[in-house]
């Protein structure tokens, strides 16, 4: 039977996606689909970054960030590519590269950007910096708002636990009660959450 | 404390989309009365998206992140293709095991073919796909290594799962002439294995590249990387314009084991029930010559038969080859799929085209 699955596989690596199918398969957290982009971008990614002076884990990095980019505009309403995925990617992993090289020299030597089509590139990592600073912000809110409140509003919205679930989890009496300290808790978050906006922002 | 408890809730639901008519309503009353609410709600709102995309987000970071640390998912094929080889003295044993198997399956074939003749009959439908139905199975090692694998699931499954053996037969032409070779989707898309019988009778396995159900359009890549169709380079081109009404065209393909011609013209420039991305045609085609080539009198190829109407016989349809080629373009450069440029086919009359082009259309089997 072993020698079965080794033929299947065989096949199954071979098969080329198409880049709908790629993006489609991204925004669901297919395992496959995120192989294919791989199979198919990884390498000479990789290559590009290193030879500009980047190390392997970097470049790592850098690759691993601008799937990231692309996961959150294949999720976006009313995103449709209109070029290629591996033109898309290139040029994400392009300017995430310099924005590193800028950040660790301190200078902007880069400005040699010879793309026709670069603000619609940069907002894309705009608002990608912008929502991980939130993300950021929210994961700095949950620590300062402590427990059990943190891991509670964790199993709730991040693990997708259903009331009765915490309720026995964090013994609570009943799944009423667990919903009450849920409201607490958000109440709690949405406070310290901006508060800290409203810190920055001053 | 009871308005942020019920203002907390419909943020819920609003975030989840379930908030209803009634409650967007009272939601809306009670902002016009007291607006001090309205932060309230879309800083509440804007919290829960946050918390909502943090956990795809880190889903998909993880994913990423855990593909990133197996390279054997996605690096190079090379290691891979060097298990091949150990596959074949395996072969030997299954090929005297795989002949009972055999016998157990023709069986069962027979018996789901009975069984679904009738359920075919119950279904009305006009639009027919060509698609051929194959008695009998040429045995082949990796036909019965499968059957074998399969006759052990089958023997606790009822009838239903029987269809997976069942062969169906449709037809494909070549798009390039080391192994690429376009056919319909419905031919091979609930396929565990795919054969191609080739014109001077070779039987070669095959795998999906790409698909498009949409379009009913699928490719395919013979396992076979040193195999040619033919000595010299395709001898059609495929058409990139959608072909005017009138233009008489002509279709070779396979509805039993010999290649059959077939003639006529486009009727219409819509498909079935409109469908804008195919043809009408006036054309017999039988069941099997699904994913044969139709090209015009110069001999580009201007579409893909799919299936015909279902009352009526002479009524084909057939998909254009503009949405193949898209198919093609969508393909990562590393398929390197060149497409013919050239067409030698213009100017000979019918029958000279017919035998050129005739080796680089294939017969396509599936089960």
């Amino acid at each position: 039977m072993g020698y079965f699955s080794g033929i299947t596989a065989l096949i199954l690596t071979k098969v080329f996606l198409t880049d709908v199918e790629l993006l489609e398969g991204l925004a669901e957290g297919n395992r496959s689909a995120v192989a294919a982009i791989y199979r198919s971008y990884h390498s000479i990614l990789i290559k590009w970054i290193v030879g500009r002076g980047g190390s392997e884990a970097d470049a790592q990095d850098v690759f691993q960030e601008a799937l990231i980019v692309l996961y959150e505009k294949s999720k976006s309403a009313e995103f449709c590519l209109t070029c290629k995925l591996g033109t898309y990617l290139f040029a994400i992993c392009k300017r995430l590269w310099y924005k590193k090289v800028e950040r660790s020299t301190l200078f902007s030597a880069f400005d040699a950007d010879n793309d026709e089509d670069t603000d619609h590139y940069d907002e894309d990592i705009g608002h990608h910096i912008e929502k991980e600073t939130q993300y950021e912000k929210l994961e700095n809110a949950l620590t300062e708002l402590g427990e059990p409140c943190s891991s509670l509003l964790k199993a709730f919205y991040v693990d997708k636990l259903s009331m009765q679930e915490i309720a026995a989890v964090f013994n609570y009496t009943n799944a009423e009660n667990a919903k009450t300290q849920k409201y607490k808790c958000l109440t709690r978050l949405k406070k310290i959450f901006f508060l800290a906006e409203v810190k920055t922002k001053s | 404390m009871l308005e942020e408890r019920k203002i907390n809730e419909w943020a819920e639901k609003y975030v989840s989309g379930r908030l209803t008519e009634g409650e967007r309503i009272a939601m809306n009353t009670l902002f016009e009365q007291s607006p001090q609410y309205r932060p309230q709600f879309e800083q509440m709102v804007e919290l829960l998206e946050t918390l909502e995309g943090l956990s795809g987000r880190n889903e998909i970071r993880d994913l990423v992140k855990e593909v990133g640390r197996h390279p054997g998912e996605w690096s190079s094929y090379d290691k891979a293709q060097e298990l091949t080889p150990k596959v074949l003295p395996l072969r030997r044993y299954f090929k005297i095991a795989g002949a009972a198997a055999m016998l157990v399956l023709g069986s069962s074939l027979t018996t789901f073919l009975l069984i679904n003749k009738k359920a075919d009959k119950a279904e009305h439908r006009n639009y027919t796909e060509l698609v051929r139905k194959v008695n009998t199975i040429q045995a082949s090692q990796f036909k019965i290594m499968d059957s074998l694998k399969k006759v052990k699931l089958e023997e606790s499954k009822d009838i239903a799962e029987a269809s997976k053996i069942a062969l169906y037969g449709g037809t494909g032409f070549a798009l390039t002439n080391d192994g690429y070779i376009a056919t319909n989707y419905h031919v091979v898309k609930d396929a565990n294995d795919i054969y191609v019988q080739t014109a001077d009778g070779k039987d070669l396995r095959a795998y999906i590249v790409a698909r498009e159900p949409n379009a009913d359009i699928a490719i395919l890549k013979l396992e076979d990387k040193d195999y040619r169709f033919g000595k010299v380079p395709l001898p059609y081109n495929i058409a990139r314009a959608a072909s005017g009404l009138g233009q008489r065209v002509f279709t070779i393909g396979y509805p039993k084991d010999e290649i059959v011609y077939n003639e006529g013209y486009i009727s219409c420039e819509r498909g079935y029930e409109g469908d804008s991305l195919s043809y009408q045609l006036e054309m017999t085609a039988n069941p099997g010559q699904s994913g044969s080539p139709v090209l015009d009198k110069y001999g580009a190829v201007v579409a893909l038969v799919t299936g015909k109407q279902s009352n009526t016989t002479g009524t084909t349809y057939a998909v254009h080859s503009g949405a193949l080629l898209e198919l093609v373009h969508s393909l990562p450069s590393s398929a390197n799929i060149r497409l013919p440029m050239n067409n030698r086919l213009n100017k000979l009359d019918r029958t000279e085209q017919v035998k050129k082009m005739r080796t680089y259309v294939v017969s396509i089997k599936v089960k």
